[in-house]
């Protein structure tokens, strides 16, 4: 073995690799094998016996070309019976891709086997399909609920806790200037100061649960009350290319309140880690979908690097949310280079 | 200084707030509450039968809100002036309830220190008292639009932006540019 120039192999190792010969190649193979044993044993015996005898020739040619005949029929044979099984093969590679949408053709040439094989693998994927779908249902249900949730929430402490602090600064007020009374002037003081604070403390958690602007005054208008909190105190201008008549009843609130909360984690990215200076976030609709885009020129990141250190990241929780509502959404940066993020959802699929 | 009684209708929907403001203006002898609604379309219908001065309105109520009242009141052509007063801090709330036909917003969070001057101001008896200058970034607790206040055959006399917390709408809407509001 070492001879014919190829690195030394164990018997076992020869065996091994023989068997890893395709099925066709192999019965080929020992097709050819036969008829070449077969074809020197008939020239052995024609050797020893008396020469020119014709019936012996014509007997010999009428063997080898039966052989021949065996050769190719056995080879066409097993390659059609084996066309099935590249069904089951592309099927199979198809889903190690990713796409479970593909299934086992059913093929006239399949033997029961390889039929029943290729059913049971589409009922395995079709059982897969309704799974996925299931889940991506359940975790869009979630999601929506927690969102309802938080927006209950907000609404209830914007309307009643807010309101009523709200009056008792009212009331205060209006008790400190019927009864002024100079010892008590410090302690009204500090308490309206509590009052204010705790008004204050609520409008900014309600706030930071849900935007009320966006469910009053529709994504457009909370876009632009968005940029124009997050270029407080800091060095940037954000520029917001809104319709105006993206107002609150154009788009459905699923749709919109993802849609927010992506300009929210892009502009929250740009200004607090990529120190950006510029950023544009442009929202666009039409009858099919709504697409928005931030982009910004700060300082950019590796995205793969990125997901593989922190998945949880807030813009990449927004990919998950974009897949349940059946959008796409994409994050595009370099360092140095800015990024720019982009989301698109269709708005049929919008409950 | 004019005497006249200013006749003020309240419109809010939580009972706590409609006290408050009547705690407030009852230190004011020259403004009189005639009339208190609890939602949009209450307000609509006592502006229409009393005819008050000045309409003090909450924005966001069940039913018919503060911007839909206030666009029946100004498109059925009473004299009312309808004063704002509100939750919501943000500047997207003020733009459309100007556009309604208020002609004043006021944050609920001040009212204690700013109401009778905003309805004062608002009726046009009176020039505001003047205040110490609004923080850089804040909004002025009372927002006039003077377009708005001319159409209701009112021409109020304003103090300028860095008076503190009357702001005409036009000015304040520029200097908003340099100086983001913050929430």
């Amino acid at each position: 073995m070492a001879l014919l120039g190829l690195s030394p192999r164990t018997l076992s190792e020869w065996v091994r690799a023989l068997l890893r010969v395709p099925l066709a190649a192999k019965v080929a193979g020992a097709n050819a094998l036969i008829v070449l044993a077969a074809l020197a044993a008939a020239m052995l015996v024609r050797r020893g016996a008396p020469a020119s005898d014709s019936v012996d020739t014509q007997l010999l040619l009428v063997v080898g070309l039966a052989l021949a005949g065996s050769f190719v029929v056995n080879t066409a044979l097993v390659l059609l019976a084996l066309r099935p099984l590249q069904a089951l093969e592309s099927a199979a590679a198809n889903v190690a891709r990713g796409d479970f949408d593909t299934r086992v053709r059913p093929s006239l040439l399949a033997d029961r086997n390889v039929t029943q094989v290729g059913g049971t693998i589409n009922l395995l994927l079709n059982g897969l399909a309704a799974d996925r779908a299931r889940t991506r249902q359940l975790a869009a249900e979630i999601v929506g609920a927690g969102d309802r949730e938080r927006a209950y929430i907000a609404r209830e402490l914007h309307d009643s806790v807010a309101q009523t602090l709200a009056a008792l600064v009212m009331q205060l007020g209006a008790a400190e200037r019927d009864f002024p009374a100079p010892q008590l002037a410090a302690r009204f003081a500090t308490i309206k100061e509590l009052g204010a604070g705790a008004l204050e403390e609520v409008r900014m958690l309600a706030h930071t649960m849900h935007s009320p602007v966006l469910d009053d005054l529709g994504l457009a208008a909370a876009l632009s009350h968005l940029a124009r909190q997050q270029s407080h105190g800091a060095e940037l201008s954000i520029v917001v290319e809104a319709p105006d008549a993206v107002g609150a009843a154009e788009l459905p609130p699923s749709i919109a309140s993802v849609l927010y909360r992506i300009a929210q984690e892009a502009l929250t990215n740009a200004v607090r880690h990529a120190h950006a200076t510029t950023v544009r976030v442009s929202l666009s609709t039409n009858v099919r979908d709504a697409t928005l885009e931030v982009e910004d020129d700060g300082e950019g990141f590796d995205v793969a690097e990125a997901y593989a250190r922190r998945p949880g990241m807030g813009l990449f929780t927004m990919r998950e949310r974009v897949a349940l509502l059946g959008g796409r959404f994409a994050i595009t940066s370099e360092r140095g280079a800015g990024t720019r993020v982009f989301a698109t959802l269709p708005l049929e699929e919008a409950t | 200084m004019s005497k006249a009684i200013i006749r003020v209708v309240l419109a809010d929907d939580h009972a706590v707030v409609l006290a408050g403001l009547r705690a407030i203006l009852s230190a004011a002898p020259e403004i009189a509450i005639v009339g208190e609604a609890r939602n949009g379309e209450e307000a609509v219908a006592l502006a229409g039968q009393l005819d008050p001065d000045v309409l003090i309105m909450d924005l966001s109520m069940p039913g018919v809100d503060g911007a839909a009242a206030a666009k029946h009141i100004s498109n059925a052509g009473l004299r009312t002036r309808i004063l704002i007063l509100t939750m919501h801090q943000e500047e997207e709330y003020l733009v459309p309830m100007l556009a309604a036909g208020a002609v004043g917003y006021l944050v609920k969070s001040v009212a204690d220190r700013e109401l009778v001057d905003a309805v004062r101001t608002v009726s046009g008896a009176e020039l505001p008292v003047r205040h110490g200058p609004a923080k850089a970034g804040e909004m002025p607790a009372v927002i006039v639009d003077p377009s708005r206040a001319h159409a209701a055959g009112w021409s109020p006399r304003f103090p300028s932006l860095d008076d503190g917390l009357i702001g005409v709408w036009d000015e304040w809407s520029k200097a908003e540019v340099s100086a983001p509001v913050t929430t």
